[in-house]
């Protein structure tokens, strides 16, 4: 058959031709089966700055005097020091190594250009990369919709979710789970043959819509109970459940191309500190766990962690903190220039910061989410994220 | 045909929508309107229809049809069960199985009162941010089951209304007028919104429609206009290093979504005015004291607008707003854009112009009159077409399973959940267009196989939160279960390759009930009663 990676750097060529920005050939960009996307969102607005704390920033012990995370070296809570300026959540030490071996990078002061405090509306702004409440598709939708044409893996595309996310809508073949071990039809043992091949029958033929998103859905589920997603040799956290099927998927080599879990559990408007350390062992020793188990997959795959805002640099009077504006992504794998915290660093002085209370964004999350489709989908950012040409940073190789 | 009857009425339920209407009006509508465009005129409703085609107006006018439905329509004419099903003052009779969901439906007030207990009064009075902080709180967690139970209420009405156009015109204008119940106190007031917003006006004129969801508090919230106030605001206090000013979120969606549509001809600055004119609509806080829509005169500006050419002079209040309200509904493009959407609704997703031309025409004539509008729609003779395919949403393969063998909520909320599955969480849809319609939108891999589950349990009776019985419906399981199950489905159109399918499964089980559940299951998950 004709590649499909030639025929994806044909069709990636067609519509910037004619520019002349940074995106050059895309004869460095790999094939779609080398290249794993794995998107994490942390619903909610995960606490950026005690995410990955700047504590050589002393506006930041001063306005949070009850959960600020001690500088590095004070206690066996401090901040993990990476480099003289941020260190990680102490829970996130399990990601020091990844850190330190070059494949864990991380954007600060990362955000929406979009003022909203709604996580809602700042979470379709993050999904749909257009600053629209009316898009209807997404980033990756958008960017599978164009790439798609050749025959179509039915674990291509997986999203860990209770629904598609928005992100993902646009491309009808996302196959969404709120748990790959869930996904199989659901009846009572003594009828559960005859169904199966009822319906199996039932869908095999016809070349209708219907039939043939009903055969897709079975030959998933056939499919999924042949990989046994419950054994994995790795133990991972309760929490990063998500992680470990997606990382069955991609060691049985199924065609896994994108993959996005929604995790909750952000919003931390009271109690913070304890709330937040369990939240981050679970995605700290998740992600480490992520890591060895896949070993040299890892090469193929970029895990990006992004959350759709940061919150306010004060805490607020019930130990927790409010919504805000500026964030952090992460970024791991492989494929990641890392052991590098990037973005210009805005200060969290009073006059420094966003309308007087939050984290100002300095890097426009766009930027990060074109570069991701450039160089590991391969195609032209503008096909995923109109309407912007923002600046690459150069997180990945 | 005649035990089924029997059945039914032994359960107190009329054997089909007609027979609780009566035939006013029959004859004299439609009056002067102009309901058949000139190329379909002398092709309408075409009395007597078939068996099939009775199947198809159950299917896009009702939410499928109950044992007996079928043949009766077919007895009554087409004619005279929709003019019954039309007929916007007829009253939907009490339902018993409604009961348990009804503190759903009881206005925010009272819903406030049970959220915060006896000491509700004192909880009103805290002062200071930090108290309504607190108030607010309270109120959002004591209500939090607030959704799950109304979407319960309407499930039980689609179910079980006799009235069914208007329970299918529910819940178009519900989608249509989006909110989503999770944003904020919206969930406080979306029971109060589809109950005295959207209910009262389904069949009714469209003007009072629009103007009912624009003065309530559920959609003030969910588009941001209660907090929208004039610029600059000089004297509106400020909170906090907050800017507050105008936010057009509500004034587009109105214009876009609502009214004209995308295409229908306005521009930015019409955005704009709009979202001037319609400063001050907005909503009384907890602390007030009661839950409502409120006229803010400080919010509002009082300046000159002009929208889609025309002058909005300055110094008028709220009633500048129901001015404007009353000019997008009486618009030609607001005309066309609803009957487009009523027609991919009822015909197909890419419904003939024709049709859409006998939409608009009858909206303009008769001044949005909605009943008259959906009457002129399925007058044009694609209605009937084979070929007008249409997918049903997972709603409507639910409540279509639900009619179809007697299935009815059990007082318990779960039923939402397993909506929530198959894709369709009702009233938490958090975009402003809704739940979308078209079968490309629907057909996702766990969409398909959720549906395929829900056959199964239907079939095996093991579906969460109901009551279900298919001994009522398909008695003596072991006698020619396969074909009896599909003619229940389908009647005498029933495939024949999906009966040799269902006999040869039956026959691979040994139960006699299992036999009967392996017949349902495959019957409702086949690709042919996905479509309506």
């Amino acid at each position: 058959m004709m590649s499909r990676r030639a025929l994806l750097i044909a069709g990636a060529c067609l519509p910037i031709a004619s520019l002349t920005s940074g995106w050059a050939l895309a004869q460095a960009a790999p094939s779609p089966n080398d290249s794993i996307l794995v998107c994490v969102f942390l619903r909610g607005g995960v606490d950026s700055l005690n995410l990955v704390v700047p504590h050589g920033d002393a506006a930041y012990y001063a306005d949070r005097p009850g959960i600020a995370i001690p500088r590095p070296g004070k206690g066996k809570n401090a901040a993990i020091d990476l480099d003289g300026h941020f260190g990680l959540h102490p829970r996130l030490a399990p990601l020091h190594d990844a850190y330190g071996a070059g494949e864990l990078a991380i954007v600060h002061a990362v955000g929406s250009p979009h003022t909203t405090r709604s996580h809602f509306e700042a979470q379709d702004y993050m999904e749909t990369a257009v600053l629209d409440r009316r898009a209807k598709d997404g980033w990756l939708g958008r960017s599978l919709a164009k790439r798609s044409g050749g025959s179509k893996e039915p674990l291509e595309t997986v999203a860990l979710s209770n629904r598609t996310p928005l992100a993902l809508r646009g491309y009808p073949n996302a196959l969404s789970t709120p748990a790959l071990a869930r996904f199989s039809l659901r009846a009572p043992r003594r009828t559960r043959p005859a169904l199966l091949r009822g319906f199996s029958r039932m869908y095999a033929t016809g070349d209708g819509a219907i039939e043939r998103s009903g055969r897709d859905a079975l030959a998933v589920a056939k499919r999924l109970t042949e990989l046994d997603l419950d054994k994995t040799d790795q133990k991972y956290p309760g929490a990063a459940k998500p992680l470990a099927e997606i990382a069955t998927l991609i060691k049985a080599n199924v065609g896994l191309q994108i993959a996005w879990i929604d995790a909750g559990g952000w919003d931390t408007h009271t109690g913070q500190n304890a709330r937040l350390d369990r939240q981050l062992e679970g995605l700290g020793e998740g992600l480490a766990s992520f890591r060895r188990d896949l070993g040299d997959h890892m090469e193929r795959v970029v895990v990006l962690v992004m959350s759709e805002f940061g919150r306010t640099v004060r805490e607020n009077g019930t130990g927790g903190t409010d919504h805000g504006h500026g964030g952090a992504m992460l970024l791991l794998g492989g494929a990641v220039k890392g052991k590098k915290v990037y973005g210009r660093w805005p200060g969290l002085a009073a006059e420094q910061r966003y309308e007087g209370r939050d984290l100002a964004v300095t890097t426009d999350f766009r930027d990060v989410l074109a570069e991701v489709v450039e160089k590991r989908l391969a195609l032209a950012p503008s096909t995923a994220i109109p309407s912007h040409s923002g600046t690459r940073l150069g997180i990945l190789g | 045909m005649r035990e089924r009857g029997a059945t039914l009425a032994a359960l107190g339920v009329a054997a089909a929508a007609t027979a609780a209407c009566s035939k006013i009006r029959s004859q004299e509508a439609p009056p002067k309107s102009p309901s058949p465009a000139p190329a379909a005129s002398g092709a309408l409703t075409p009395t007597p229809i078939d068996a099939r085609q009775a199947r198809r107006a159950l299917n896009r006018l009702a939410f499928g049809p109950r044992p007996g439905d079928v043949e009766a329509l077919v007895k009554q004419g087409f004619t005279t069960w929709l003019d019954a099903q039309l007929d916007a003052k007829a009253k939907t009779p009490a339902i018993a199985a409604l009961e348990p969901y009804a503190g759903a439906l009881v206005p925010p007030d009272e819903l406030v009162q049970r959220a915060l207990g006896d000491d509700a009064d004192m909880d009103m009075d805290m002062g200071g941010k930090e108290g309504q902080k607190a108030l607010r709180k309270r109120i959002t967690r004591g209500t939090r089951q607030q959704i799950q139970t109304l979407a319960l209420a309407e499930l039980t009405r689609h179910i079980l209304s006799p009235r069914q156009t208007h329970e299918v015109l529910t819940d178009f204008w519900t989608n249509h007028f989006n909110v989503f119940a999770r944003k904020g106190l919206v969930q406080l007031f979306a029971g109060d919104y589809i109950e005295r917003a959207i209910r009262p006006h389904a069949l009714g004129r469209f003007e009072d429609l629009l103007i009912a969801t624009a003065q309530h508090p559920a959609m003030l919230l969910y588009l941001d206009n209660a907090g929208s106030v004039r610029e600059p605001d000089v004297d509106m206090p400020k909170r906090g290093k907050k800017r507050r000013g105008l936010n057009e979120n509500y004034a587009r969606e109105l214009l876009e979504l609502h009214t004209l549509g995308v295409d229908g001809g306005y521009t930015q600055a019409d955005v704009i005015d709009v979202a001037r004119i319609l400063t001050g609509f907005s909503v009384t806080r907890p602390r007030d004291g009661e839950l409502r829509y409120v006229f803010r005169e400080r919010a509002h500006d009082r300046g000159e607008k002009k929208v889609l050419g025309k002058r909005f002079p300055a110094g008028v209040g709220e009633a500048e707003g129901l001015e404007l309200l009353r000019m997008l509904a009486a618009h030609p493009s607001t005309a066309r854009h609803l009957s487009r959407k009523l027609a991919a609704r009822l015909v197909s997703d890419t419904p003939p112009q024709a049709c859409i031309d006998a939409g608009q025409k009858a909206f303009l004539a008769t001044k949005g009159d909605i009943a008259q509008v959906v009457r002129a729609i399925v007058s044009c003779p694609e209605f009937f077409a084979e070929k007008s395919h249409k997918l049903k949403s997972p709603l409507e393969l639910m409540v279509s399973a639900a009619r179809a063998f007697g299935i009815e909520p059990d007082g318990s909320p779960d039923l939402a959940k397993t909506m929530a599955l198959m894709g369709q969480p009702m009233l938490l849809e958090p975009v402003p267009t809704g739940f979308p319609e078209a079968e490309v939108d629907w057909l996702g891999s766990s969409g398909m196989l959720a549906r395929m589950s829900f056959a199964s349990a239907v079939g095996t009776q093991s579906l969460p939160g109901v009551e279900l019985d298919l001994d009522r419906v398909l008695p003596n399981p072991a006698e020619d279960i396969a074909k009896r199950t599909a003619r229940h489905l389908f009647g005498e159109s029933a495939p024949a390759a999906l009966v040799a399918l269902l006999e040869s499964e039956t026959q691979s089980v040994d139960d006699a009930e299992d036999k009967r559940a392996v017949a349902v299951a495959l019957s409702l998950g086949s690709p042919e009663y996905q479509r309506q």
